[in-house]
Formats: structure tokens, sequence, C-alpha cells
């Protein structure tokens, strides 16, 4: 009785806040990554519920449209790494406030 | 008693789940932040698991667990921080007043979910049909009314990984 679809949509509200926070309040770029990773997890998390609750026949879409989300949060996070990357070897650090050179 | 199990079970990996990830948004070293992340993701796979959909629980576990750590793991070997080069974090005040406006998100998605289980009583799960989720039904939507999806998806890889591998390359 406590696994249900609003408890499973209050958990991927926490996860997505959780990753939020991440992505607001840290500085180190790497640390930023793994938030987004996290609320992408959240997300697909939401997706899965709603399709063990309302799927019936459709519940394979859904696991189809969730495994697009992944590859798709594969590829994001590969790109966003090599970004990080680049930008280390040009600014030396991985701090984002040290990426000020558009500052007035 | 299978509903005890279960219930059980969602909590524990529920619970696995958020203190992995609050370990992640507030661990001071990037390394052991990337192994929190694979806590998380475990627990993730886990709640996939409880949701019927067992292709996906083994997919998270080898895409999120086995790939984007151990890409996150590279590019922080490759960075190679030292402690100085760490750089500081944000100030106590701008983390509690952006922890606030995050806890404000969560409740704005939260409280309509709670309100809705106080008016209208909990959304159980239908009864799993033990065929529903399976990877053989998954694995013939996806090879016959997804295929587009699957080779774009392909494709979308090969774009991201030759974009990558221009981005940190060498340039002389």
């Amino acid at each position: 009785m406590i696994f249900n679809l609003q408890s499973c949509l209050i958990l991927s509200a926490a996860l997505f806040a959780i990753g939020a926070y991440g992505v607001i309040a840290r500085r180190n770029m790497v640390v930023m990554l793994l938030s987004v990773e996290i609320m992408l997890n959240a997300a697909n998390l939401a997706l899965a519920a709603f399709a063990k609750f309302h799927g019936g026949a459709l519940v394979s879409q859904a696991q189809i449209l969730i495994l697009m989300n992944m590859a798709i949060a594969a590829a994001e996070i590969a790109v966003g790494l090599g970004l990080l990357i680049a930008v280390f070897r040009n600014r030396k650090s991985v701090d984002s406030a040290r990426l000020d050179l558009m500052k007035w | 008693m299978d509903q005890v199990l279960t219930d059980i079970a969602f909590l524990a990996f529920a619970a696995l789940t958020v203190g992995g990830a609050l370990f992640v948004v507030t661990g001071r070293k990037p390394f052991y932040c990337v192994m929190s992340l694979i806590v998380s993701m475990g627990g993730v796979a886990a709640l996939f698991y409880l949701l019927s959909a067992p292709f996906l629980a083994a997919a998270q576990v080898m895409i999120y667990a086995g790939s984007v750590v151990v890409l996150f793991l590279m590019a922080l070997m490759l960075l190679g921080l030292k402690d100085e080069e760490l750089g500081s974090e944000t100030s106590a005040v701008y983390r509690m007043y952006s922890a606030l406006m995050c806890l404000l998100f969560a409740a704005a998605v939260a409280v309509p979910v709670v309100r809705m289980t106080l008016f209208n009583g909990v959304s159980e799960f239908p009864a799993a049909d033990p065929r529903a989720g399976s990877a053989a039904e998954f694995g013939y939507e996806v090879f016959s009314s997804n295929a587009a999806a699957y080779d774009l998806a392909g494709v979308l890889i090969l774009a991201a990984l030759i974009g990558t591998v221009y981005l940190a390359g060498r340039k002389k």
C-alpha cells in the first residue's frame, strides 16, 4: 500500500529537486553534470510509474521512450564531458565561477 | 505478505536512491560524488524492476552505472584535479537559499499529488500481468514498430561520439 503511483511521483519529485540543487548550488562542473544525470533519472522513474499504472497495452512503448531517454542522456553526458575537458584545458579549472570572460 | 515485501523493497531502494543523490550533491571531492552516483543508479535500477520494467533495470545498470559513470571517471582522471584546483564552493547563504527553492519546487509537485491522494485515495498499481513489461514484449515492440527510433538513437550516439572526440582531442 505504500508502493503506489503517488509515492513514486513524490520520489521522482524529490530526486529532481536534489538534482536541481546540485546544478544550482555547486560550482564544481563535474558535480553539476552528475546532478543533471540525477534529474534525468527522476524523469525516467516518473515515466515508468505512469506506464505501470496507466499502461495497459502501451507499457512497452513507454519503456522504449525511457530507453531513448537513456540513450540521449548518455550522448549528452559524453558531449558535456568533452566540453568540460576542453574548458579545463583553457581555464585550468573546473570551477564554474572562473568562466567569467563574458562578465562585464 | 507479497504487498508488504514490495512496500519494504520500495522504501529501502527509494531511501538508497535519495541518500545517494544527496551525497552526490553535497560531497566535497568529485570522485566520491561519482561513486555515490553509482549507488543511486543501482537504486533506480531496482525501482525499475519493481515497476515491471526488468529490461530497463538491466539497461539502467549497463548504460548509467556501466558507461556514464565510467566516462565520468575517465574524464576525472584526465582532468587530474588536485586538491587546490578544486576551488571553493558557493557561500552558505546561497546554498541555503537554493535548497529552499528546490524544496519549494519539489513541494510544487508533491503537494498536488498528496492533495489528490487525500481527495481520491491512493492509486494502486493494477495487478501485474507477467508478460506486461517483459523483455520479450519490449524487444518485439522495439524491433517492429520502433525500429526507426532504435536506429536513430544509434546515429545520435555516433554524432555525439564524433563531437566528443573532436572537442576533447589533443590540439597541437
